[in-house]
């Protein structure tokens, strides 16, 4: 195996999975987080030489988003927001509940907000570094996380109810 | 914990859910990512040998316009003629700004004082590299400079920046079948420690004015990595590309200087030298071995295309 490759090798085995999590809250499905995740890698791949190593998380990041909003604006006949929780097996326990039903109204809000409260939450990115991942300002992340939250606590709360019932 | 803590601690939970196992192999995306490469590559030489071809139709059609209609003989179109070619987009500049950097391993790119990043604009990216702009206008009709003057102008302002040279190539052509135009060039090899590095100069020309030459070119080498620019009180334009390090053995990096007379210089620095040339089985020759790093940083290739832009020819 080339050096080029034998080092995107040790990436893509470290990273992989998790940008398949942040694929998966972003779109809902673990199908369709397997094929963002691999569609990203295989930009990641393409631009290897050109992506200095130590901000190639960063640039995984911004690809991963850009393919998942991408798949969105291709296809949103095939988007459609669940506010009620999908039928899944009984979950074991309370929190598996909970968060069931957080992923269920995170469906609800519109991609755009999705991806930046997937990015501020479930990737536990700074502000400053969601503005970078989606090329944009740090107010519009702001004004971003503020309405998807807005969509989100309407669908948390008409749903399950479970926060305020725990 | 209020409800709006819950909901962000069951967001934060969301990506934990049991995860089926991963389908997607390293194999797989390496060879789509191939794939994506070569199409790519395909696409800027497609685009390259397009625009070529349109301007090669564009000056059959307006000198037959112009023959037709008796104005003037055939011949080399004036400088003025230039005002036909679509305008190029407006370029965003970026400032003092550091832009993305562009390779695993490079210096990070540098910007020298009194110089200033320019972007390349949205329209030329063609996924993940960029194509250069329609010309800025035709070239003026410009016989090359004394041969004898520039090499020792250039000779002397490698040895000062990079150690002492060897010119291993040149020629100075009134009429190169490759540029269709008056082209000279000139390889000079300086010593890196572990082999040899390369320093080569094209003269050539350009059309349009030097700012909007300079505009045009954005892009051209196939990086959408922001180059560098400063402007001479004569009006003479350089612009310094970033590193080219998609081979990270074989760096290269231009820096083009766009004088008002319509001259053109090129200096390129590459970490390989002619000895690291190989025979190809076919024609031509191949490289594969190189140095990793190049014979001189940014300011050592300002220095080189300064003191020939002082020139003035």
């Amino acid at each position: 195996m080339r050096a080029r490759d034998q080092e995107f090798a040790e990436f893509f085995s470290a990273r992989f999975d998790g940008a398949r999590r942040i694929a998966f809250a972003m779109c809902g499905s673990w199908s369709d987080a397997e094929e963002i995740a691999q569609n990203a890698f295989v930009r990641v791949y393409a631009r290897w030489a050109k992506v200095r190593i130590d901000t190639v998380d960063a640039y995984l990041r911004t690809v991963l988003t850009r393919v998942f909003l991408d798949s969105r604006r291709r296809g949103r006949s095939r988007e459609h927001a669940v506010a009620e929780l999908p039928e899944r097996p009984v979950p074991p326990d309370h929190s598996a509940h909970e968060r069931i039903a957080m992923h269920a109204a995170l469906m609800a809000v519109p991609p755009g907000q999705r991806a930046v409260l997937v990015l501020r939450f479930v990737a536990d990115l700074s502000v400053e570094q969601v503005a970078e991942t989606l090329g944009c300002s740090t107010g519009t992340v702001k004004s971003q996380t503020a309405r998807g939250l807005a969509t989100l606590r309407a669908a948390y709360q008409d749903g399950p109810n479970l926060a305020r019932n725990a | 914990m209020n409800p709006d803590d819950r909901m962000h601690a069951a967001l934060r939970a969301v990506a934990d859910e049991p995860a089926p196992p991963a389908v997607t192999t390293l194999d797989q995306v390496i060879t789509k990512g191939r794939r994506r490469v070569l199409v790519q590559r395909g696409a800027t030489v497609a685009a390259v040998v397009g625009v070529v071809a349109a301007i090669g139709v564009g000056g059959v059609v307006l000198r037959s316009a112009a023959e037709g209609q008796g104005a003037r003989p055939a011949g080399p179109p004036s400088a003025t003629a230039t005002t036909t070619t679509p305008g190029v987009p407006s370029v965003p500049t970026t400032g003092n700004q550091p832009p993305e950097t562009t390779g695993a391993g490079e210096p990070s790119p540098t910007l020298l004082p009194g110089w200033h990043w320019v972007g390349v604009p949205a329209d030329r990216d063609v996924g993940d590299d960029c194509k250069g702009g329609m010309p800025a206008g035709t070239a003026p009709d410009l016989s090359l400079p004394p041969k004898a003057t520039v090499t020792e102008t250039f000779l002397d302002a490698v040895g000062k920046a990079a150690g002492h040279p060897t010119l291993v190539d040149n020629s100075w052509e009134g009429y190169s079948p490759k540029t269709k135009s008056p082209h000279g060039f000139l390889d000079a090899n300086v010593d890196m420690g572990d082999g040899p590095g390369s320093i080569q100069l094209e003269v050539d020309h350009f059309g349009g004015t030097p700012e909007a030459a300079a505009d045009a070119d954005l892009g051209s080498y196939g990086s959408c990595a922001p180059p560098s620019r400063t402007t001479l009180d004569d009006g003479t334009v350089l612009q310094l590309e970033q590193g080219d390090w998609r081979d990270p053995k074989l760096p290269m990096q231009h820096l083009r200087v766009y004088q008002p007379n319509g001259r053109l210089y090129i200096v390129t620095t590459a970490g390989y030298g002619k000895s690291d040339l190989v025979p190809a089985d076919g024609e031509g020759y191949t490289i594969t071995n190189g140095r990793g790093r190049l014979p001189v940083d940014a300011a050592g290739i300002a220095e080189i295309a300064l003191a020939l832009a002082d020139l003035g020819l």
